[in-house]
C-alpha cells in the first residue's frame, strides 16, 4: 500500500519554538515548547497529530497557523496558502449580536468584508441559531457559541485547516452534523492537520499520523502503524508506572496473572 | 485592503460594544462630557472664582485635548495584552489591534470636542475663519497620539511593569502641559524646556483658535510632527520585528 507521490505544501525542518519563562528578578530563561519538529505536509492529506498532554501539539498548530514563528529551524511554504486554526470563538464579544460577531470573526480569519456579508445567511443557517443570530452572544449557551464559531470557521475557506479537538461541539444533532461536515472537508481536497486524543477519530480521518513526544516528532507514518505503536508505548508506560509504584513495598512480587 | 476593513469593523464593534453595555447607550458620549464641563464650571466658575472669568474655558481647552491624549495612550499600552486570547488563535497584524483602540478613542473625543465648542459658543465667543485651524490641529494631535500609542503598545508587552511608570509619567505630564496655568506665567529660563513638551504646543493651539480667534502656531505644529515621526518609525519597526513573538510574550 504505497501512497501516490504528492506535492509537499509545507516543509518543516528541525523547527523549535521557545517560550519565555521568568526565572527571577529581571531574568528570563527559555523553555522549548517544541524542540525539534521535522516533517512534511502534503497537499490534500489529513495529517493527525497525537501525543501526551504538553507534548507540543497546540504549539505546533500555532506555528503552522503563522501565529508564531520558529525560534530555530525553518518552516517553508511551497505555495502561498492560508492556514487557519479552526477556532470556536475568534474574538467574540458578548455585547455584539451573532451576526456582528460572525462578521468580525470572518474578517479576523482573513475573509473580505463582502465575502463575509454574502456568507452570513449561510452561516446563520448552518449554526442553527435561528432568532438568536440577531441577539447578543452573551445570551448564548456554550454550545451555541461554539456552533457559531464552527459555522464561521467552516465558511472562512482556509486552504489548510488546523483542527484542535473540536469534533465534539454542541448537542447531539449538531455534533453529528459538524462531524459530517468535518468528514466532508477531510475527504475533500483540503489539507487538514488534526490534533486529537481520540484514536478512533484519528484512525478514521487521517492518512498519516505524526507522534510528538516532549516537543519532538518521533514517528511520522501511516495512521494505523503509528497509532498501534502509540498504544503499545502507552501500555508500557502505564505498566512501568504501576511497577514503580509497587516497587517500594514488594519488589519482584508484581507478577502478571 | 483587508486590513482597512478589519480596522473599520473593529472600531465599529468597539463602539457598538460600549453603547450596548450601558443603559443609556450612546447618550453617554454626550452626557459624560457635559457632566465633565459642568463640574469644572461649578468648581472654578461659580465656586473658587479663580483666575478670572475666562478661567473655565481656558481650563477646558486644556483638559479636553489632554483627556484624548491620556486616555488613548493608556488604552494603547494595554491593547496587545487585552487581546492575547485572540492573538493566540489567529494572526492579526499587531498595529491594527492598537490602532483600533486609538481610533475608537478619537471618535469619542470628537464628540467631546463638539460639546466644548458648544460651551465656548454659549460664552459669547464668536466663530471666525480661524476656527478652521481646528482641523490641522486635530490631525497633528492624532499623529502624536498614534505615534506614542503605538510605541507604548509595542513596548509594554515585553515588561508589563512599565504600565505603572507610564501611569505616573502621564500624571506628571498632565501638570507639565500647561492645562492649569498659562505657559507665559513661567520664568523666562523655564520656557524653553516647557515648550519641548508637544502637548504644550497642542493645547496652546486649541486656546489660540477657540478663545482668541487666532490661527494655531504653525511652527509649533511642525515641531509636534517632527517629535512624532521617529516615535512612529520606531514603533512600527518594533511591531513588525516582533509580530509573531507577542503571542508568546504575554500569558
Amino acid at each position: 500500500m504505497k501512497p501516490a507521490p504528492r506535492d509537499v505544501v509545507l516543509q518543516v525542518s528541525h523547527a523549535g519554538v521557545a517560550y519565555r519563562q521568568r526565572t527571577g528578578m529581571l531574568r528570563y530563561g527559555n523553555f522549548w515548547g517544541l524542540e525539534d519538529e521535522d516533517f512534511e505536509l502534503y497537499a490534500g492529506e489529513t495529517l493527525g497529530v497525537i501525543g501526551a498532554n504538553g507534548a507540543g501539539k497546540s504549539t505546533l498548530l500555532r506555528l503552522i497557523a503563522g501565529v508564531t514563528q520558529p525560534d530555530r529551524g525553518r518552516l517553508v511554504w511551497r505555495r502561498p496558502l492560508k492556514a487557519n486554526l479552526l477556532t470556536l470563538n475568534a474574538g467574540f464579544k458578548p455585547e455584539l449580536t451573532g451576526r456582528e460577531n460572525a462578521t468580525l470573526s470572518g474578517l479576523l480569519l482573513g475573509m473580505r468584508l463582502r465575502d463575509v456579508t454574502r456568507s452570513l445567511d449561510s452561516i446563520r443557517e448552518f449554526s442553527e441559531l435561528g432568532d438568536f443570530f440577531e441577539r447578543p452572544a452573551g445570551t448564548y449557551s456554550t454550545g451555541m457559541r461554539a456552533r457559531l464559531g464552527f459555522a464561521v470557521a467552516i465558511h472562512a475557506e482556509s486552504d489548510v485547516l488546523l483542527i484542535d479537538e473540536v469534533l465534539g461541539v454542541g448537542d447531539a444533532s449538531f455534533r453529528m452534523k459538524s462531524q459530517r461536515v468535518m468528514r466532508d472537508v477531510v475527504r475533500s481536497n483540503k489539507t487538514v492537520v488534526l490534533v486529537s486524543h481520540s484514536m478512533e477519530a484519528i484512525r478514521e480521518l487521517c492518512d498519516r499520523v505524526i507522534w510528538i513526544d516532549k516537543g519532538r516528532s518521533i514517528i511520522t507514518g501511516d495512521a494505523s502503524y503509528v497509532i498501534d505503536g502509540y498504544h503499545v508505548a502507552v501500555r508500557e508506560a502505564v505498566k512501568l508506572a504501576h511497577l514503580a509504584s509497587l516497587g517500594g513495598e514488594q519488589p519482584a512480587a508484581a507478577a502478571p496473572p | 485592503m483587508r486590513n482597512a476593513e478589519l480596522l473599520f469593523y473593529g472600531v465599529y464593534a468597539d463602539l457598538r460594544t460600549e453603547v450596548a453595555r450601558r443603559l443609556l447607550g450612546f447618550l453617554w458620549w454626550i452626557i459624560e462630557p457635559v457632566m465633565y464641563v459642568a463640574v469644572f464650571y461649578l468648581v472654578f466658575g461659580l465656586g473658587l472664582r479663580q483666575g478670572g472669568t475666562d478661567y473655565v474655558p481656558f481650563l477646558l481647552c486644556g483638559m479636553v485635548p489632554w483627556k484624548w491624549f491620556d486616555g488613548s495612550v493608556r488604552q494603547a499600552s494595554g491593547a496587545l495584552v487585552a487581546n492575547i486570547g485572540l492573538m493566540q488563535q489567529v494572526f492579526v497584524p499587531k498595529h491594527l489591534l492598537v490602532l483600533i483602540q486609538l481610533i475608537t478613542n478619537t471618535v469619542k473625543f470628537l464628540v467631546v470636542l463638539l460639546v466644548l465648542v458648544a460651551f465656548v459658543l454659549a460664552l459669547d465667543k464668536r466663530p471666525s475663519v480661524e476656527w478652521l485651524g481646528l482641523f490641522p490641529l486635530i490631525a497633528v494631535q492624532f499623529v502624536l497620539v498614534v505615534s506614542l500609542g503605538l510605541l507604548l503598545g509595542a513596548v509594554i508587552p515585553f515588561a508589563q511593569d512599565l504600565r505603572q511608570i507610564v501611569d505616573n509619567v502621564l500624571m506628571l505630564a498632565m501638570f507639565m502641559s500647561g492645562i492649569f496655568f498659562n505657559a507665559d506665567t513661567l520664568p523666562e529660563s523655564w520656557q524653553g524646556y516647557f515648550q519641548l513638551n508637544p502637548m504644550v504646543r497642542i493645547i496652546d493651539g486649541y486656546r489660540d483658535v477657540l478663545l482668541h480667534n487666532r490661527w494655531p502656531d504653525w511652527d509649533g505644529l511642525g515641531y509636534v510632527l517632527l517629535f512624532s515621526a521617529p516615535l512612529l518609525g520606531l514603533a512600527m519597526a518594533i511591531l513588525h520585528r516582533y509580530e509573531r513573538q507577542y503571542p508568546k510574550l504575554i500569558f
